[in-house]
């Protein structure tokens, strides 16, 4: 198990006294309404903002201890605007970011499906296939690492774009890669996804903790209601699954 | 491969045509007055093309992945403006404040001048935002803005022949080559350009962004800070040498990429080869014109004008 924790964690107004343990689940889940510091919170993680206060830990460190060389090593992170600004080909960026000249991953290539966009420019991509090629470049930068299972993955909404298919497919390749070992914390707005895969549930609002724990803990109505300022509604599937959907409000 | 093929290909275009412009006229053995010709006149004139040519088309290719805009040039973003306001200080203030200024500091001033318009750009950038490229390159228009009101201002008070020297000067010139000043900075030239063609793998990690690059273990405040300073220095020396020249740095890169995509272990060394054999081939054609001296901005930019409108019409189908 990697060991990540933040303590008393603020970055100015974005984060509030964030106190978090990961080291026991492998596949985390943020949520929470937009502007809620998800993504401050994964790029906190990552050490590229500094929070104004707190520190993080990984692996009995703090990131701080870390050269910038050492973290590129053993953790990746996908951000949610990464824009290029020259129309690179799918293989340039593979090969500067990853130093990837190879056959993708048979793992990689069977979730993401992109070794046939290799010699197409990004720009010519939809938004869905540059997401799943962005995605397949964060993988590939620790791939060797997660291949031991000791990677970590922040990833920023990796499933925004992406069509049902490969949402599944995605998801269950985190699921796989955090079984063997990585850890895996990734921001998502379709609440559906946690049960069933979240080993831990991160609930913000407003830069601050509202909840954390396992999906039974976490994906109570009330609390998702109050927290999203709408009314959510709960029910169980014929499989037993939650299945989480919104309710208009009668006012 | 095909890296190889474009870089030797561009490298004996090179040499074969600075062979031409060093022995035109001349018959071997040379006599005494040749020999002086072409040690005094030739040698400095292709040494000057060179170095300019290929620290223009460097320093660009670097600020266009830098500042993230295909479109920058020191002259776009400014760099180039701090050096003609030194220059027009120099050629109209110094003779009308009855100054006598030596020869040699004029190359001198524009070194400086280039320099601190760099710096200054940067500090207003810096107060914009954290590091940005449209900060850098809004700062960049109003330097080089307040520097050109200046540099109007100073047109007032000039006379006729002040006048004329600056007008030559902003065109740029690669007649006036000096023996001992390019013998001084080519070796400078040289050596920045190894310096910057090291650091292109780095530079493949800005393609995303800074943060990008920070999570691939760039310390990207000191990598842009090295960056923008050797820009400034390559543009510096070029602007020193042969005064304002445009186009070069905007087209050279651009037209490298498409030849050989976006490695800038490829396009640096590319761009150094190709701003030289640019250069060389406008003092061949300069040539031409008798004993005309033809600015060379008027060259660059009576080609470089239509081509930079195709570019952006390109670029913009591309982003769009």
């Amino acid at each position: 198990m990697i060991e990540l924790r933040c303590h008393n964690l603020n970055c100015d107004s974005r984060l509030q006294q964030i106190d978090l343990d990961f080291t026991q689940a492998n596949f985390v889940h943020l949520i929470g309404p937009n502007g809620a510091g998800k993504s401050t919170l994964l790029e906190t993680l990552a050490g590229i903002i500094k929070p104004s206060s707190g520190h993080v830990i990984l692996r009995q460190q703090t990131l701080e201890s870390y050269n910038l060389h050492q973290l590129a090593a053993m953790r990746s992170m996908l951000k949610q605007q990464d824009s290029v600004s020259f129309p690179l080909t799918v293989e340039e960026l593979l090969l500067f970011y990853c130093n990837w000249q190879y056959a993708i991953p048979k793992q990689i290539e069977l979730a993401l499906e992109v070794e046939q966009y290799r010699h197409r420019h990004l720009p010519e991509l939809s938004g869905g296939e540059q997401q799943r090629v962005q995605l397949a470049r964060v993988l590939l930068q620790i791939w060797s690492v997660i291949e031991q299972g000791e990677g970590l993955l922040l990833l920023d909404e990796p499933l925004k774009g992406l069509d049902l298919r490969h949402q599944q497919k995605l998801m269950s390749l985190l699921k796989s890669l955090s079984k063997s070992g990585n850890k895996v914390v990734m921001s998502l707005h379709d609440l559906n996804w946690c049960d069933g895969y979240a080993d831990q549930v991160v609930l913000l609002k407003q830069g601050r903790l509202v909840a954390t724990g396992t999906v039974q803990q976490t994906l109570i109505p009330q609390q998702l209601s109050s927290a999203f300022d709408c009314l959510i509604s709960v029910q169980t599937s014929l499989e037993g699954k939650k299945l989480l959907q919104t309710v208009e409000n009668p006012s | 491969m095909r890296f190889n093929v474009v870089l030797s290909g561009l490298a004996i275009t090179l040499i074969l045509l600075s062979i031409t412009i060093l022995l035109r006229d001349l018959s071997l053995p040379l006599s005494s007055l040749d020999k002086q010709i072409f040690v005094q006149l030739r040698i400095p004139m292709v040494l000057t093309a060179i170095g300019v040519g290929a620290a223009l088309a460097v320093s660009s290719a670097i600020l266009q992945v830098l500042l993230r805009n295909p479109l920058a040039d020191p002259g776009i973003i400014g760099i180039s403006s701090g050096a003609s306001l030194f220059a027009a200080l120099y050629l109209i203030a110094g003779p009308a404040l009855g100054l006598s200024l030596a020869y040699y500091p004029l190359p001198l001033w524009c070194f400086i001048g280039a320099i601190l318009s760099t710096l200054l750009i940067y500090l207003v950038a810096r107060q914009l935002s954290e590091f940005n490229g449209s900060a850098v390159i809004l700062a960049g228009i109003a330097v080089s803005t307040v520097a050109g009101a200046i540099i109007a201002w100073l047109y007032f008070i000039a006379d006729g022949q002040s006048l004329r020297n600056l007008t030559f000067w902003l065109m740029g010139s690669l007649l006036q080559a000096d023996l001992t000043l390019i013998l001084l900075c080519f070796p400078a030239i040289v050596l920045l350009l190894i310096y910057a063609v090291v650091q292109a793998k780095n530079l493949n990690w800005l393609y995303l962004g800074q943060q990008s690059a920070v999570l691939k273990g760039l310390d990207v405040k000191t990598f842009n800070r090295k960056m923008i300073l050797i820009c400034a220095l390559l543009v510096g020396l070029a602007v020193s040498l042969a005064g304002s020249i445009a186009f070069v740095g905007l087209l050279v890169p651009h037209f490298l990429r498409q030849l050989l995509g976006h490695d800038n272990r490829k396009i640096i060394p590319a761009a150094a080869v190709s701003g030289a054999l640019l250069m060389v081939t406008v003092l061949l054609i300069s040539g031409l014109f008798g004993g005309i001296a033809v600015p060379v901005s008027m060259l660059t930019a009576t080609l470089g004008g239509p081509l930079f409108l195709y570019v952006l019409l390109k670029h913009n189908r591309l982003s769009l």
